[in-house]
This record gives C-alpha cells, sequence and structure tokens, in this order.
C-alpha cells in the first residue's frame, strides 16, 4: 500500500491530527457518514506511535459502567471488523482471562460481572480446573479468582493499522505521515484549520487524536488537556508452538501478556515509576515483566527475552480517555487520554464520527467529556491495567 | 563421550560444543529460517542457525553450550520429525508466498472458524519448538556498584580496564569470550594481560545498556547462571567490528564462518574444517596463516569484492571468484568490517516519537575499532537479489526489500515492520546494515538509515531476569 503523501491541500473538511489507530479508524468512520474532505496529519511515521507497540489486547468488560459500555461496544466492532473493513484485521477472538491474586481484587469480581450482564458482554468466573484447561501454563494455585471473556482477544496491530489505511486511502483521504502540525488557526470561539508540514490548511474542524503528544497539539490552540505523556513498556520472548490461547491479565501484578500468531509472548508488567516521556526503555520493567511470568506462567521461566520496547501513552488524572469538543472551541475535537486507545478504536471511531457530523455527543462518549475534571466528575475504573506513578 | 543428536548417537571430545561435535561429525546445518526452511549453520552472529534443543530447553545455543554426555540434542523447526522434515517443502514456495513477517493477513480473514484454525497453524509453524514443560530454577542475580564497566576483552577493552584499575578505579570487564584478546591471540598476537584487580565477567553478554549507560545488563551465556546489575559511573564500549557475510547469493549457507569463528574452532577442528577460501578486506592473508597453522586446508584465498557467489544447495560446497570456481567445505570471511552499534546507541538515544541517536553521554566513551568507521557492504548490480539473503532468521531477501521500496514505502522502520527484518534472536545485527546497503544499492533514500536498536541483546531468559527484580530502584 503506498502512502507517499501527495502535496498537502489548502482547506478540508476535517484535519485530524494524528495517524494513530484513533485517527484512522475515526477518518473511516468519518467518510463512511461522508463528511467531505478529509485530511490526516501525523508528526511521526506510520505505526511509529502507541498503535504499533501495543500490546494488542482486546476486551469488553471492565469494573465501571461508562467503560464497560465502550469497550462492550468495541469488542463486537472488533469481531466483525474484517468484514466491515474488507480486509483482515485478524483479530483473534481467543478468549481474555482477568486474574486475580488477592481476595480483595477477586472480591470485586461480582459487581464486575454484574455490570457486564447490564451491557451483554459475555464472561463468567472460571473454577480451578475449568482454569487448567483454557490455559494449561498457568500456574492455576496462585490464582484466587479468575474472569474469563469467551469473546475477548488479540489483534496483531500491523493488521489492524494496514486495513485501516489501505481503507482510507482507497476512499480518498489524505495521509501525511512525518508531518507536523505546528500552529492550530482559531479565532474567538472557533479553530480554523491547522499549519501542517508547512501548509497552511482551512478546515471546519479539527480533531485531535496525536497519542501521548495530544497536549503539545491542543497547546498550539493555547487550550491544554488534563494529563501528561508516559512511558509503558513491553517484551517479546523467542517463539514456541502455542503455550498460551487467551490473552491474560494479572490485575494484581499490572501485567498483561498474549501470544502472537508469530508464537511470541508479548506482554509487560507496568512500574509505578515516575513518569517518563521517551521511548528509550528501562531495566525494572523487563525484570518486573520476568517476575510475573516466573511466577505465573512457569512454562515461560527458560525462554529468552527477545526484545524490550517502550511505548508512550497520555496519562489523565483518572487514567481515561478524553473525548468530544474541546470546551473552549466547539469545533475543536479531542480524543485523547488513551491507553487502552488500540482496543477502543473500533469503537470510539464511529462514535466519534457521528457526535462531529451530528454536532450531539454520543451518550456512550459523554462521561468521558475533556472538562470533567473542571467539574468534579472522574471515571472511576478499578479494571484498568497501570501503575498508579510514584 | 557421546550425545544423542536427532535420537542418533554422535561421538564428541570434551571440550566441544555441540556445533564444532556436529561439524566433526559432517553436520553442518544445525538450524532452519524461521519461514523458508533454509538450512541455517552456527556462524557467529547469525544466532538463527546455531538453535537447538538441549534436554526439552528449547533455542539453545548450540555454538556456546559445550557437550555433556548422554545429551539429548535435537534440531528445532520441524515437522513431525527432523529426519522426516515436510516443512522441507517450503523451500519450493514462490518467494512472493512467504513474503512479509509471519502474520501477514493475506488469506483468511478473522472472524471464521477457519481463520482460527489457519491461525493456530501459523503459530505451530512460527513457534518452531514445543514450549518447555518446566519450571527453571531462579539464579537470584546480583547488582554491583562500580567505577567503570568495560565491555569488550579485546586489546581496547583490556587496555581500557587496565588503565582504569591503575588508576585505582573499581572496573568490571564484560566480555562475550571465554579469555581476553581471543582473537588477537588466535592471530598470533601475545596478549597484554589483564591487570589482576579488574573483575571479569567472561562468558557474558552486555545484553542491555539503560539510563544514558550508567546501568549494564550482564548476562552469562549458560541460561541457567545469574544474570547481574552493573551500575557504574563510566562506560567504555570497546566491542570491536564484526565481519559480515558478503552481500552474495549463499551468504547464510551453513560453512560460512566469520574469521572469528573459523579461528576459534580451528584448535578443535584443524583440517576437520575442511577445504577453505578465505576472503577478505585485507586481514585475509593473515587469517589463512594463521587457520594453516592449524592444518586447515587453505584453497583460495581473495578480496572480498571479488566473491560472486557461494555455491551449495544444504551447505557450502564452492565458492565463485570472479571468473573462477573454486571447490570449498568452508567459506571464511575476514570483512567487510562493521560495527555493531546496538550498545552505543542503546546509551545515547532518546526521543517520543522515535528514539534517535544523541551525542553520547561525557560518562560514555566508544574506544578501539569500534569507533572506526564501517568498511563498506556492497551489493554489486550483476548480483541476483531474489538469491541474496538480508535476515537469515526471517528470510528477507534483498528482492523484497527492494519490494518494499517500490511500494512506497518510505521509512527504514516500515520496512522493518512489514518484513520482521531483524527482528529474530539477532537483533538486527547485521541484517540491518545489510538491508541498508540494499536501499543504497537500489537508490532508495529512505527516513532513517537503520531502524533502532532495542535491548536486550541476544537475550536474556526470563529466569534470569526473574532473578534481578528489585535490585534497582524506580526512575
Amino acid at each position: 500500500m503506498k502512502h507517499v503523501a501527495t502535496q498537502l491541500p489548502s482547506s478540508a473538511d476535517i484535519v485530524i491530527a494524528g495517524g494513530g489507530i484513533q485517527g484512522l479508524a475515526l477518518a473511516y468512520n468519518l467518510s463512511e457518514l461522508g463528511a467531505g474532505r478529509i485530511i490526516v496529519v501525523d508528526a511521526g511515521y506510520f505505526q511509529g506511535g502507541a498503535s504499533g507497540r501495543n500490546g494488542g489486547l482486546v476486551r469488553g468488560g471492565f469494573m465501571s459502567d461508562a467503560w464497560t459500555a465502550l469497550f462492550a461496544l468495541a469488542n463486537r466492532r472488533w469481531i466483525e471488523l474484517s468484514r466491515r473493513l474488507k480486509r483482515n484485521v485478524m483479530y483473534s477472538r481467543r478468549g481474555y482471562l482477568m486474574v486475580a491474586e488477592r481476595a480483595e481484587t477477586a472480591g470485586r469480581f461480582d459487581s464486575a460481572l454484574a455490570t457486564h450482564r447490564a451491557h451483554e458482554v459475555r464472561s463468567r468466573r472460571v473454577t480451578r480446573p475449568e482454569l487448567r484447561k483454557l490455559a494449561p501454563a498457568l500456574d492455576a494455585e496462585r490464582v484466587e479468582d479468575a474472569v474469563y471473556f469467551p469473546d475477548g482477544g488479540v489483534c496483531p496491530h500491523h493488521a489492524a493499522m494496514h486495513s485501516y489505511l489501505e481503507v482510507c486511502q482507497e476512499r480518498g483521504i489524505e495521509i501525511h505521515y512525518t508531518t507536523p502540525v505546528s500552529a492550530i488557526l482559531h479565532n474567538g470561539s472557533r479553530v480554523e484549520g491547522v499549519v501542517a508540514g508547512g501548509r497552511e490548511i482551512r478546515a471546519s474542524s479539527v480533531v485531535i487524536a496525536a497519542g501521548a503528544s495530544s497536549n503539545d497539539v491542543a497547546r498550539l490552540a493555547g487550550v491544554e488537556l488534563p494529563g501528561y505523556p508516559m512511558r509503558i513498556e513491553c517484551t517479546a520472548l523467542e517463539p514456541t508452538r502455542p503455550v498460551l490461547r487467551p490473552a491474560i491479565a494479572f490485575i494484581d501484578r499490572l501485567c498483561y501478556v498474549s501470544q502472537t500468531a508469530r508464537g511470541e509472548v508479548v506482554g509487560g508488567a507496568e512500574v509505578p515509576e515516575r513518569p517518563q516521556a521517551t521511548l528509550a526503555s528501562d531495566l525494572p520493567a523487563l525484570t518486573a515483566t520476568a517476575r510475573v511470568y516466573y511466577d505465573m506462567l512457569p512454562a515461560l521461566s527458560s525462554l529468552r527475552i527477545l526484545r524490550q520496547w517502550a511505548g508512550l501513552i497520555h496519562a489523565t488524572p483518572d487514567f481515561g480517555p478524553l473525548i468530544g469538543p474541546h470546551p473552549t472551541f466547539p469545533n475543536l475535537w479531542v480524543t485523547a487520554g488513551w491507553s487502552y486507545g488500540f482496543a477502543s478504536s473500533a469503537a470510539v471511531g464511529e462514535l466519534l464520527a457521528d457526535s462531529i457530523l451530528s454536532g450531539t455527543v454520543h451518550p456512550i462518549l459523554r462521561p468521558f467529556c475533556v472538562d470533567r475534571f473542571d467539574r468534579n466528575s472522574p471515571v472511576i475504573e478499578g479494571g484498568i491495567v497501570l501503575a498508579v506513578p510514584k | 563421550m557421546r550425545f544423542r543428536w536427532n535420537g542418533r548417537t554422535v561421538e564428541a571430545r570434551p571440550g566441544d560444543t555441540i556445533a564444532i561435535a556436529l561439524w566433526r561429525h559432517g553436520i553442518r546445518a544445525v538450524g532452519y529460517s524461521r519461514k523458508r526452511h533454509r538450512p541455517l549453520g552456527a556462524a557467529g552472529h547469525v544466532v538463527q542457525g546455531a538453535l537447538v534443543t538441549v534436554d526439552g530447553r528449547p533455542h539453545v545455543h548450540a555454538d556456546h553450550t559445550v557437550v555433556v554426555s548422554g545429551m539429548e540434542v535435537s534440531q528445532q523447526g520441524s515437522w513431525p520429525h527432523p529426519r522426516f522434515d515436510l516443512l522441507k517443502l517450503a523451500r519450493r514456495l514462490p518467494q512472493r508466498w512467504t513474503r512479509g513477517g509471519f502474520e501477514r493477513p493475506y488469506w483468511l480473514r478473522s472472524g471464521t472458524k477457519r481463520f482460527e484454525l489457519w491461525e493456530r497453524l501459523l503459530m505451530s509453524l512460527a513457534g518452531e519448538v514445543d514450549p518447555p514443560t518446566f519450571r527453571a530454577p531462579l539464579p537470584v542475580g546480583r547488582r554491583e556498584d562500580c567505577d567503570v564497566v568495560v565491555v569488550g576483552g579485546g586489546p581496547a577493552g583490556v587496555n581500557a580496564a587496565n588503565a582504569a584499575a591503575a588508576a585505582g578505579q573499581k572496573v568490571y570487564l564484560v566480555s562475550r569470550s571465554r579469555q581476553a584478546e581471543s582473537y588477537a591471540s588466535s592471530l598470533g598476537r601475545s596478549p597484554s594481560g589483564i591487570d589482576s584487580r579488574v573483575v571479569t565477567l567472561f562468558g557474558h553478554e552486555a545484553a542491555g545498556i539503560y539510563r544514558r549507560g550508567t546501568v549494564v545488563l550482564a548476562v552469562p551465556r549458560q541460561p541457567e547462571a545469574a544474570a547481574s546489575t552493573l551500575v557504574c559511573r563510566q562506560l567504555v564500549i570497546a566491542t570491536g567490528r564484526d565481519s559480515v557475510s558478503p552481500l552474495v547469493a549463499g551468504r547464510d549457507l551453513p560453512g560460512v564462518l566469520d574469521s572469528r569463528t573459523a579461528l576459534r574452532w580451528a584448535p578443535a577442528l584443524g583440517s576437520d574444517l575442511g577445504p577453505t577460501v578465505i576472503v577478505g578486506t585485507g586481514t585475509e592473508r593473515q587469517v589463512a596463516d594463521a587457520l594453516r597453522r592449524h592444518g586447515v586446508e587453505i584453497m583460495a584465498v581473495s578480496e572480498a569484492s571479488s566473491l560472486r557467489e557461494i555455491l551449495g544447495h544444504d551447505a557450502v560446497r564452492g565458492a565463485r571468484l570472479n571468473g573462477r570456481t573454486v571447490a570449498c567445505h568452508s567459506l571464511v570471511h575476514a570483512g567487510p568490517w562493521v560495527t555493531n552499534d546496538n550498545l552505543a546507541f542503546q546509551a545515547s538515544a532518546s526521543g517520543t516519537l522515535r528514539l534517535t541517536r544523541a551525542s553520547l553521554p561525557p560518562t560514555v566513551e566508544v574506544v578501539g575499532s569500534a569507533a572506526d568507521a564501517n568498511e563498506t557492504l556492497t551489493l554489486g548490480p550483476d548480483i541476483d537479489r531474489s538469491r541474496v539473503s538480508v535476515c537469515a532468521c526471517m528470510d528477507v531477501s534483498a528482492q523484497e526489500i527492494i519490494s518494499r521500496l517500490d511500494n512506497g514505502e518510505t521509512h527504514v522502520e516500515e520496512i522493518k515492520r512489514s518484513t520482521a527484518c531483524g527482528m529474530g534472536p539477532c537483533q538486527g545485527f547485521p541484517c540491518w546494515q545489510a538491508m541498508r546497503a540494499v536501499i543504497s544499492s537500489a537508490g532508495g533514500s529512505l527516513i532513517a538509515d537503520v531502524p533502532t536498536s532495542r535491548p536486550p541483546c541476544r537475550g536474556i531468559t526470563v529466569a534470569q531476569a526473574a532473578g534481578l527484580d528489585g535490585l534497582l530502584d524506580l526512575e
């Protein structure tokens, strides 16, 4: 697929700053709804951000209503996405296990399961013998309790990203990588376009979908987004034949893991470091991940770690995303603050496209509004795998 | 003494590594490439060709592991059995079918039952070996605080370590080799000797450099031994340069050896190394003389640029040198010499959109030949691109790289991801250097010239890494 940029135009209907999966999924859905001329610009390279660095895990259920409503839809969309895009996104519906090692964590599963039911997410508790069958590599003795999502799974990010890219290009959406936004044009209460790659592009709406750089982009319009960039890390092991069927999140260890179609086990544990705004990796994340594997997945203990890498997320005060119009500029839209942005993209693209074109924020997105911290209404979610920085 | 190879008994001499014992037994093809199932041998830095399963432990390095009597060694990546291997048929597939990494969304779309079966099949093919069934013992790692860490046990590394020790500093020297200055000694130079105050970690890989060169991850080659976290004020990188197999057809056939490996093996193998052709960029005569002293039969000594093709199907059987063909059993290359930049990159790189190399921190120094300019790797205009392997592990040919360029990919990171070039156990060296040469031969100008290096280099086991947990404060 050629993604050589043609020349940037001088005007568009919508400019999206960020060509990660959020930006591309949004662009695709906007074009589905007949949005007109759409331009995507990105300061980095294709798949260079978190969309090309994540673990690709997808699950439909969390602990809170707001998160579950959004991810339940996303999981349903992932299952049918290949058919919809007429491409192979390789979503592998191999199940997702949420594992608790502490009784306290397990105690919260009851209400989580009720929330899942309310949003029609298939999930159930699994007994230890069942766990041994489902994930023989797991040391079941150390598991206090586990919840299984049969429709959850993993998606290799390159397959999803290439699919969106091809489909966008087929529809005439112009995508320009290594083209940073250097200014956002604004006038009173509206944004009027951007300067990207040295060229002024007038637009009726601008969307910030710039991952960890979202705040830098927002500042170009003279506004702030809550949150800061933060490094999280990932590792890949030497390949083996199938050893792990479902994807697993170890809630008490802040660690997630799955095996790729290439046979490599990919995953990472978070460490409570001070937020680091760099793609350089560090040793504690590597050793913490290894410690979880060693304890919980003994079959992996003698495999070598092939490589380690970091990605940057945009962490907000409640670790939830920021979605919707910016309070200062009604035509400056945001989808940022993501730590589960890959998994959510299948739903957010659709709901946000609809919101932008109708001018009304979709009810599922409303709890994640950009100014919720000013209004003292954070979204409390206890089921996310992220370390609270020290 | 005896051990078992794919169920057959093989004789070995005490001190032999698995690779040397197999070679003496006439077996040069130890491993396979992952997609096309081409034979690979233990040949220096192409790690994939040296990986075997030993007593149920997968991915053991055949050239780092000394034979123990009764060992069960088996070849990886075959099905149903190494001696009756149907996967060899993959070599007959058209090249374009095996392009791209393993997880290419070519055929069956997800959302169907057939896709799930296909995915499992892919995982089995790509996975090569059955997962181990045991929990390895936890080797409890150490943290050592010191003034200076020197990586590399060649003359430059030894000099730097001795100088620091003489100045009263606490010095650790980390070296992949089993002894200091082994390559220089094998070429007949007398070693200068290490100051007794230097703490040496031989047989250790400096697998990762963190925190701008102040933390070094030192990993012993034996997977059951404990790793170390070295915290230092100063880092000296003296890792020398590596000879990269010339860019011709057959460059990763079993029997192609870099001169370091050949000279390390020569004392044990002698004439068993077989009739040998040596190519190089200036030191080939020296290498030839040293090999002759061990009784190796030298068939030809030539400049690397005169090599047109390495002949052979399952292993080396000849070399085509500017118009003449020479039959041989080994092909030894002593150049072009290229620095593996991985550790220096890790010590200096930073960035949020992409890691980019900055100037080295003042506390990090690259010394010796590692600091010299790279010799040029070239892909001659008359060389058939489809037969030149760029990444042995992942079966990436020069033609595949060129097809990505033709496809409009403009960033090396994209090409890395879409071909999986350099994503095997060798960590991008030397394949990204070869990739760079292929791109420049095609007249391509790309954004960035090689992908970003990532730790750990040449691996640390999960158990070894777990044994280091908690030794370092968080940033």
